[in-house]
């Protein structure tokens, strides 16, 4: 690694200097992400921008109609450390539990979180001189044309849809999932201002995000939600600090006698390259007696298209299907 | 600009030192300041917590803080804990419930369960196993590591 | 893992630079090139009467050698030695075969062999149950060896307390209830058991020339080198070995050390042997002061140094408690003697009828009367006649070394011998299994150090976890290792690991300081096969391939038809 390493103190510098050094920079938060794809050569930038001085970008806050507004440099401890959170956006709270450790927590913000690059095995190895072994030959998220990994059967990668720029690695960021689900906004600035994007918008697979080259994310709003409101969290992953294989998140507006579903939302991550929301469930359970709902049926619309390469692959669809069936029963009651 | 001369506030103590931009807060504890107490057990990359050391009494992974990152922070590191041949009450539990084997892992542990038991000395195990999910172990199975935490645990801070 | 190419890299390293020289792999290098486990598959046939009498025993086994051979060999052998010495086995057939690959190459690994053959043999036990329609552990307690019994390489069994570790294991998990228990629905729970045996020590038998000079054909030698100090040409030209340089094979399991009582009755003792966080330091120092009847923080270890004139084979083979322990006993009798020649002057009292406790000497029947330790040390040094306090302790095991052809011979002076139970609660929708619990039950000979003894158990459990359920160097085309890192390469964090409970069954075995066995490497030798035997026991569907995940589950009960 060898870089040139300055600080911006506040977010207007910060913008500026991205804005002059462009594709050369890269920003510098937690660096959790960051720093370990640096001594994997997969990224080698020039400059890094520092933006841990900006302490005003590190808040939760309850905003109008409280809506949860997180600060992008929040560390994710400090978040599932909230008691706020867990009462007012509880699947939220489960999520960050399930991201990682503590070490890494208490340095990787909401922000870095959102903005990750791929966990697949072979983008971390497919550039020059990989530590002391030969490289694979570059894939396509680093500018050459092969995947590697659709060549073989993993856990990691996306069994339905369509790639992302030829990539089927899926979204790293756990709180993609369950951003998703609850409509979260994410806020950004660059020199042409400030504008927030959905985040449907802002996740465009393959470790790439909304941002424009001079932009950084400010802020994460997510809007209240009604007291009536159920939700739930799954993460299925090799190890209980590893990347999700599989997560889910599901929110449910109920009646308050539990036997009518008035909304759902619900959002998979794994399945494909960016988390996927289960539309044909959300339709044929919205506005229905719970009792008549039969998830099985909804889902064969939601996961169609399977690429099933081995046994990995098949289980990951069976686990998915388990997962979404059982996080359902729990939050519909 | 590459190089530069900054304070690293390690232990209470004011060092200087001259580090280049890539400079790793663990590796300048290690080879530059003789802080050996903190491991490496990884390449770098935030997998094995051998080198958690505290950040304003967080625990961090040292191998992902660039060390001009650290300047104006407070740095504990294990050395920090015993005074003279004084252990910290964590240390002696470690000992007292056979924690240790190799010690590779222990400074990491040791910083990690100081950082939890300062926060919420009452942790329960599953508490304690969450808080040292990053720290890996080879030799004990971290059962008597947990138990060497709870033990600690027990009036901490009186 | 134990690379010694390694050692010769730097010793040259240091006599062309003159600078003391580290050598440090990094992790990726550590899991790409360093040795791994010899990956196996292992073919297995019992012959077995209707009463659970085994009869024979048919064993083919393949190791995956990797590229290079080291100690591959070795492993195969030790994996015929050790599994023939758990059960009564009147006629036994094992063959091996290394297998050369494109792969990281095997090397010696925590149970060397044990562990992969008691995969097979205690999975097969439990499939030869099923098939005969009795209860495991009652099929084990039928067949297990006991003391006396003669083993199928011609070896006698000594202290055995295997059938009482069979025993324990099973009552503490609550074998009786919990093997019967439900088994419908979509979490099941099921209990399973595994034992074996594990050598004290390796009498290897290596070819002592192969390792001074790296051959073992003399004439390939000169043709390397013709000036080799080594070799000598002989009158009729044929080229051979110097003189007393035969052909020979190693045959020495020693230990020693240098044991010194200092003249205020404190103890240094240099050890051969490294300590590696095993806690050999504690063990030794305290059978020492145990002997010599000090405190155990009068005694000083001294590690291994080179220089010191301490030799020990080194510390694997589970050897240290038992080799270097008795070399410790050794040595401190020696002391002891000396101290009480000194003592029974200053008493008045034959030597017969001293005793050394509490840092004293003092008469047996009248404790009364005695001198301190240190003030008899302190005579030693002082006086004319005293005599330096001085003493090599040294202990060679009674193991011979097994013949290469027919497998007779044993390799360790005694065996210790353990039982692990686990229960498992399966999802038979997710395939997930959740350990709920391992009990493991040791013949220990004698628990010297228990929190060390119980850490040994704790950590093997942990590693027979991991090997179970989640470690895998995953090889892709061309023997390409893309899991190089602990990320990915998993381990078990704390979260992973379930409940461990050690217990330990003293036999008192003469062969052991105080009688104690070796506790290093047995705790991680049965945990994959309970855990495939408690699946079995819940879901009944045999897992024969590790790791064991939720895809193999899955597949496993579909082919039974058993999918809810």
């Amino acid at each position: 690694m060898s870089f040139e390493y300055i600080q911006a103190k506040d977010i207007p510098e910060a913008v500026m200097m991205l804005g002059k050094y462009g594709d050369e920079s890269r920003i510098l938060a937690g660096g959790t992400e960051l720093i370990p794809n640096m001594r994997h050569h997969a990224i080698s930038p020039k400059i890094l921008i520092s933006i841990k001085p900006i302490t005003s970008l590190c808040y939760i806050r309850y905003g109008e109609n409280n809506a949860l507004n997180i600060g992008a440099l929040t560390p994710l401890r400090m978040i599932e450390r909230s008691s706020e959170i867990v009462r007012s956006h509880s699947l939220v709270s489960e999520c960050v539990r399930s991201i990682a450790t503590f070490q890494i927590k208490n340095a990787g913000t909401a922000g870095g979180n959102l903005c990750q690059t791929v966990k697949c095995y072979y983008y971390n190895q497919s550039h020059i001189n990989f530590f002391m072994r030969q490289s694979l030959e570059p894939c396509r998220q680093r500018g050459g044309s092969v995947c590697h990994a659709s060549r073989v059967d993993t856990f990691n990668h996306a069994i339905l849809g369509k790639p992302a720029n030829g990539c089927i690695a899926t979204t790293a960021s756990d709180l993609a999932t369950p951003l998703l689900a609850l409509n979260a906004c994410v806020k950004v600035i660059g020199s042409k201002g400030e504008r927030l994007i959905s985040p449907e918008d802002f996740f465009l697979g393959g470790g790439r995000t909304a941002l424009r080259e001079d932009e950084i994310v400010t802020e994460v709003q997510i809007p209240s939600l009604a007291d009536t409101t159920r939700s739930t969290y799954g993460k299925y992953s090799q190890g209980t600090r590893n990347f999700p294989i599989l997560n889910i998140a599901v929110i449910a507006r109920l009646t308050p006698d539990r036997k009518f579903c008035e909304d759902i939302h619900a959002i998979l991550g794994g399945v494909s390259v960016i988390p996927l929301r289960l539309r044909s469930v959300e339709t044929q359970f919205r506005n229905q007696e719970i009792s008549s709902l039969d998830i099985e049926d909804a889902l064969r619309d939601d996961l169609p298209g399977v690429r099933i390469r081995g046994s990995l692959s098949e289980y990951k669809l069976k686990r998915a299907k388990t997962m979404v069936s059982d996080v359902i029963h729990s939050v519909l009651g | 600009m590459s190089h530069r001369r900054i304070n690293l506030r390690i232990n209470g103590m004011d060092h200087e030192v001259e580090v280049d931009p890539e400079d790793i807060l663990l590796d300048v504890l290690r080879e530059r300041l003789n802080y050996t107490g903190t491991k490496k057990g990884c390449d770098g990359t935030g997998e094995c917590g051998a080198c958690t050391v505290l950040l304003d009494g967080k625990a961090v992974y040292s191998c992902l803080i660039l060390a001009m990152d650290a300047v104006g922070k407070e740095i504990t590191t294990i050395e920090d804990l015993a005074r003279g041949t004084d252990l910290h009450r964590i240390q002696k539990a470690f000992l007292e419930c056979g924690a240790v084997q190799c010690g590779f892992c222990t400074p990491g542990m040791i910083l990690t369960a100081k950082a939890l038991l300062d926060e919420n000395p009452k942790a329960s195990e599953k508490e304690i196993k969450e808080a040292i999910r990053g720290n890996l172990c080879r030799c004990t199975g971290y059962v008597k590591i947990v138990e060497a935490i709870q033990h600690a645990g027990e009036n901490y801070g009186k | 893992m134990q690379m010694r190419i390694i050692y010769i890299c730097v010793a040259l390293a240091v006599k062309c630079s003159g600078r003391p020289v580290k050598v440090v792999h990094n992790r990726e290098e550590d899991l790409v090139c360093d040795t791994i486990r010899h990956p196996a598959r292992i073919h297995l046939k019992t012959g077995v009467k209707k009463d659970g009498t085994i009869t024979a025993r048919q064993c083919l086994l393949y190791l995956n050698n990797g590229a290079y051979t080291h100690h591959g060999d070795l492993v195969a052998g030790a994996i015929g030695v050790v599994f023939s010495g758990v059960y009564k086995t009147p006629h036994l057939k094992y063959d091996a075969n290394l297998v050369y690959t494109n792969t990281p190459y095997g090397g010696p690994c925590r149970g060397f062999g044990n562990v992969q053959i008691t995969f097979a043999v205690e999975s097969h036990m439990d499939d030869i149950a099923k098939g005969i329609d009795m209860d495991p552990v009652e099929l084990r307690l039928r067949n297990a060896v006991s003391e006396g019994d003669e083993t199928a390489r011609g070896t006698r069994v000594g202290r055995c307390g295997l059938k009482e570790c069979v025993r324990r294991a099973s009552q503490e998990i609550g074998w009786e209830l919990k093997r019967k228990s439900d088994k419908a629905g979509r979490k099941v729970k099921g209990v399973g058991i595994a034992c074996g045996n594990h050598w004290c020590g390796w009498r290897t038998g290596f070819d002592a020339n192969v390792w001074r000079t790296g051959y073992q054909d003399p004439t390939k030698l000169y043709q390397e080198d013709p000036a080799s100090p080594f070799i000598r040409v002989r009158e009729d030209g044929k080229v051979g070995w110097r003189d007393y340089f035969e052909q020979e094979l190693y045959d020495s399991d020693a230990s020693s050390c240098i044991l010194t009582v200092n003249e205020d009755g404190t103890v240094i003792i240099q050890v051969g042997d490294p300590e590696i966080g095993q806690g050999l330091k504690t063990t030794v120092a305290m059978i020492g002061a145990e002997e010599l009847g000090v405190a155990i923080e009068d005694v000083k270890i001294v590690g291994v140094d080179t220089d010191s004139g301490a030799f020990g084979i080194g510390s694997y083979s589970s050897r240290v408690t038992l080799v270097l322990g008795n070399a410790v006993m050794d040595a401190a009798r020696k002391a002891k003697a000396s101290l009480f020649d000194i003592a029974s002057r200053m008493l008045g009292v034959d030597k017969n009828e001293l005793v050394a406790r509490n840092r004293r000497i003092s008469i047996k029947h009248d404790p009364d009367q005695y001198v301190l330790l240190g003030d008899v040390a302190f005579r030693a040094y002082s006086r004319r006649e005293g005599g330096e306090l001085v003493f090599h302790g040294y202990h060679d095991p009674d193991s011979t070394i097994p013949d290469k052809r027919t497998g007779q011979g044993t390799i360790s002076s005694t065996w210790s011998y353990f039982a692990q139970a686990a229960e498992v609660e399966v999802d038979k929708v997710t395939g997930e299994v959740k350990l709920l619990g391992i009990r493991s039950a040791h013949d220990v000979g004698r628990l010297i150090n228990p929190l060390g003894a119980e850490g040994q158990v704790e950590g093997a459990v942990h590693q027979g976890i991991g090997y179970t359920f989640f470690e895998e160097l995953e090889w892709q085309d061309q023997g390409r290792t893309r899991n190089a890192n602990l990320l990915n390469y998993r381990i078990a964090t704390a979260e992973e690991m379930c409940p461990v409970t050690p217990m330990f069954i003293e036999t008192d075995d003469p062969k052991g300081p105080f009688g104690a066995k070796g506790l290093g490497e047995p705790a991680s030798v049965a945990v994959a096969p309970a855990i495939a035997n408690a699946i079995e026991n819940a879901i009944g569907c045999r897992i024969r391939k590790l790791p064991i995940t939720p895809d193999k589950i899955l597949n496993a009960l579909k082919s039974r038809g058993k999918e809810d």
